[in-house]
């Protein structure tokens, strides 16, 4: 790379900050334009205020550094500091439980899992294909700024953790490099075999050091760990030498062209855009492409349907296999996490008594959380259905209605599978532990889950269409979709901390369950005057 | 400078849509790849563009005698239909790619690549999610201009542009051509005929340059329809 395109590099990385700020910006006063009463604020002179909107922007910039900063933090805590505290005695959570924590789950574990290099990210497309940036550039800006915010960001965390500037800034490093090193082993992968490892046997292989991690802990081998300040000072210069023969990796590589083509295309299923968290399967190609004597018997079979029931057909006889095999895993990892608390609980390494139980009970909210589906479902089919069809206005009131209703009963059907998941958890959960409780209990508690997740898969499915969050190309959300957002992962926050009997909860979880299923159909009414393209 | 393409091959679930096919487009030419829907004219522009992967054969420059492979840079195509972020205005996009570009000369103002494009002044300031299609296709084009690429591939280009914006990029390719090579895949006849220096045939996963073929002949349009019924090395 000659000095002139070094110096492309550096500016470029700057540029790229500006374009996305713009866009979100301008995203946001678009939106706002649409308001009923605050839209007639907004004026089409406001667009070409640029250095106005620079200094907006710069809000912007803030707003999200502390924004993904706080949600990285925030689930870096959960995983080092609120599960261990949950599960264990204060007095064996040491520095050395930290440590260890932290490399085998944030450190290794995270390497192992996924490579964002790979994840197709709304930012892909703008600079990809709208921008013509070269790939061999844009890739390695892509690999700085995730790994600065994966863990330069982390500081405050770690810190908190540690409480020592120099240890925190070697840890920081060890990150860097685990990153780095993490890119360099998938490009090496993706060069020599031309595709990844599968999802599947990425998480099997993280399993191990998960187990590794939280049962170590438990089992007392880490609390006794000391770190001399010498070696963590060594461990800091060895990370920082090995990240720059790691990103010395980087800059060689220059197959970033290939990567593009294959993971950055829009046509890559996808169910979440990665502004809010990872998307799932990208890599693996999950849409079922059949041969056209497949595809014409398919419509021979179904033609004398309606059109949004042969659409929905199509769509899960096309995309059935991903969907299945999310559902699957969710289901899996809950079981896997619910078997790991039962046992820890009966061997005594987790403090929860049968007089103490209830207290946790509303973590079983994460539970039902984590089987929700209503969102990147609503994803999939605005990126693949809907908003083709509302382009070119097939999309009748009628129609909305009934493929809204449609899609509901298919969602809510799916969520029976999930909700006898919830509740055999829970009984195996409480099986496994040996706790003493009531069966009536151990039912309300599992109605409650079921409850929270109907009303989560409603509420979700009735944002979809009377917000319709989604700008046709998917590189920007409606603000009034981010703020609720930010809501939520609040909420979820909050029910990590709450410490009351969930079966308390039981007739209001249930009424709101219910209301939310009314306002779900009322909401079929006008939802056709607001479900169109932004 | 040449873009020689040597004996690809490329083929989709079975069906082969480049077959073994060779062909040289030379430097200060304008090609017009014809051939009817599906034949592989997209499919081939994005062979050379390096987006698809052919199986076999390779497409390489020759400069000075010398072949080399294709860069990034080498290359810059216009789709069809445009591809561009529809939560920027026009201005912010130009200002931002000429600044992402920044080996270009800049001593050109933003506005001054408008006026190129005769491109209204208040229309550079809405957000290009209002634009018109034609609109989009002639910044589209304005991007691939900037970059100033080697090689130039029109997918449909002017099918949406108005006569007098029409005119203009015609006479600016013209203009241009001397430096570049031009392919440009049409279905437009009187495109092919007003900008072409040659004709080249895709036909059946083969490319055919349609040798003295009078472009401005009265026999050119039922030339080029028999042609393109029939099988390659019939007419």
């Amino acid at each position: 790379m000659d000095s002139s395109q070094k110096r492309q590099g550096n500016n470029n990385f700057l540029v790229y900050g500006e374009i996305y700020l713009a866009i979100q910006v301008n995203a946001f006063l678009y939106f706002m334009s649409k308001l009923p009463v605050l839209g007639k604020i907004v004026q089409n002179s406001w667009y070409s205020r640029y250095q106005l909107k620079k200094v907006w922007s710069l809000f912007s910039l803030a707003f999200g550094f502390i924004k993904s900063s706080l949600a990285n933090n925030i689930g870096t805590l959960a995983i080092l500091y609120i599960v261990p505290h949950l599960i264990m005695k204060d007095e064996k959570i040491t520095a050395g439980v930290y440590f260890i924590l932290f490399i085998l789950l944030k450190c290794i574990g995270g390497m192992v899992l996924d490579c964002e290099l790979f994840k197709a990210s709304a930012e892909d497309y703008t600079f990809l294909n709208h921008f013509m940036v070269n790939p061999v550039s844009y890739y390695r800006h892509k690999a700085l700024k995730n790994t600065f915010f994966s863990s330069v960001m982390l500081f405050p965390v770690i810190y908190f953790l540690f409480r020592d500037w120099k240890m925190t800034a070697s840890i920081v490093v060890f990150k860097i490099f685990c990153k780095l090193f993490g890119n360099v082993v998938y490009l090496s992968c993706y060069h020599k075999y031309g595709h990844l490892p599968s999802k599947r046997a990425r998480r099997l292989m993280v399993l191990p050091f998960i187990l590794l991690a939280y049962i170590g802990a438990l089992l007392g081998w880490y609390e006794n760990m000391q770190i001399p300040p010498v070696w963590m000072f060594v461990m800091g210069i060895a990370s920082a030498a090995l990240a720059l023969c790691c990103w010395i990796y980087h800059l060689r590589y220059t197959d970033y062209r290939r990567i593009a083509v294959k993971f950055a295309g829009q046509s890559a299923v996808s169910f979440q855009i990665a502004m809010k968290s990872g998307s799932i399967g990208e890599e693996e190609d999950g849409l079922l492409e059949s041969g056209w004597e497949q595809n014409r018997e398919f419509f021979n079979a179904h033609q004398n349907e309606t059109p949004e029931n042969y659409l929905e057909m199509a769509f899960f006889n096309r995309f059935g296999k991903i969907l299945r095999r999310e559902k699957r895993n969710k289901v899996l990892v809950q079981f896997l996490i619910g078997v790991v608390l039962g046992l820890g609980i009966r061997f005594g390494w987790i403090p929860v008594t049968s007089e103490t139980v209830l207290d946790y009970s509303p973590l079983l909210i994460a539970f039902a959380t984590s089987m929700t589906f209503a969102q990147h479902l609503m994803q999939i089919y605005f990126r693949n259905i809907d908003s083709h069809m509302l382009y070119h206005h097939i999309m009748t009131p009628e129609f909305i209605r009934n493929s809204m209703l449609k899609r509901y009963l298919n969602l809510l059907r799916g969520d029976l599978f999930s909700a006898a998941a919830i509740a055999a958890n829970i009984f195996l959960m409480m099986f496994l532990s040996g706790l003493s409780l009531p069966v009536g209990t151990v039912v309300k508690l599992s109605v409650v889950c079921i409850a929270y997740l109907i009303f989560w898969e409603t509420y979700e499915c009735i944002v979809y269409y009377t917000i319709q969050p989604y700008s046709v190309d998917m590189t920007a959300k409606s603000p009034l979709f981010k703020v609720l957002g930010c809501l939520e992962s609040i909420f979820y926050l909050l029910v990590l901390f709450v410490r009351r009997d969930l079966t308390a909860a039981l007739p209001w979880v249930c009424i709101i369950a219910a209301v939310s299923v009314v306002m779900f159909f009322m909401s079929r009414k006008f939802a056709p005057r607001l479900f169109r393209l932004r | 400078m040449q873009l020689r393409i040597q004996k690809i091959y490329k083929q989709f679930n079975n069906r082969t849509v480049l077959n073994h096919t060779s062909c040289d487009f030379k430097e200060g030419l304008i090609y017009s790849i014809l051939g009817r829907n599906g034949a592989g004219k997209t499919t081939l522009f994005k062979c050379i563009n390096g987006e698809l992967i052919f199986e076999e054969g390779a497409v390489v420059l020759e400069e000075n005698g010398i072949c080399r492979p294709l860069t990034f840079e080498d290359v810059g195509i216009v789709s069809a239909s445009p591809v561009l972020p529809d939560f920027l205005t026009g201005y912010e996009f130009v200002h931002f790619f000429v600044k992402l570009d920044r080996e270009k000369d800049l001593s050109g103002s933003i506005n001054s690549y408008f006026d190129l494009m005769r491109i209204e002044e208040e229309d550079r300031h809405k957000l290009i999610k209002n634009y018109s299609y034609g609109m989009k296709n002639k910044l589209q084009l304005l991007c691939c201009l900037i970059r100033n690429p080697k090689i130039i591939l029109l997918d449909e280009p002017l099918s949406s542009f108005d006569i007098v914006v029409s005119h203009d990029i015609k006479e600016m390719l013209l203009h241009m051509k001397d430096q570049h090579i031009i392919l440009m895949a049409t279905h437009i006849m009187q495109l092919a005929q007003d900008m072409s220096d040659e004709i080249v045939l895709l036909r059946e996963g083969i490319l055919e340059v349609a040798k003295e073929l009078d472009l401005h002949g009265a026999e050119f349009e039922d030339y080029i329809i028999k042609a393109l019924k029939e099988k390659p090395g019939k007419e």
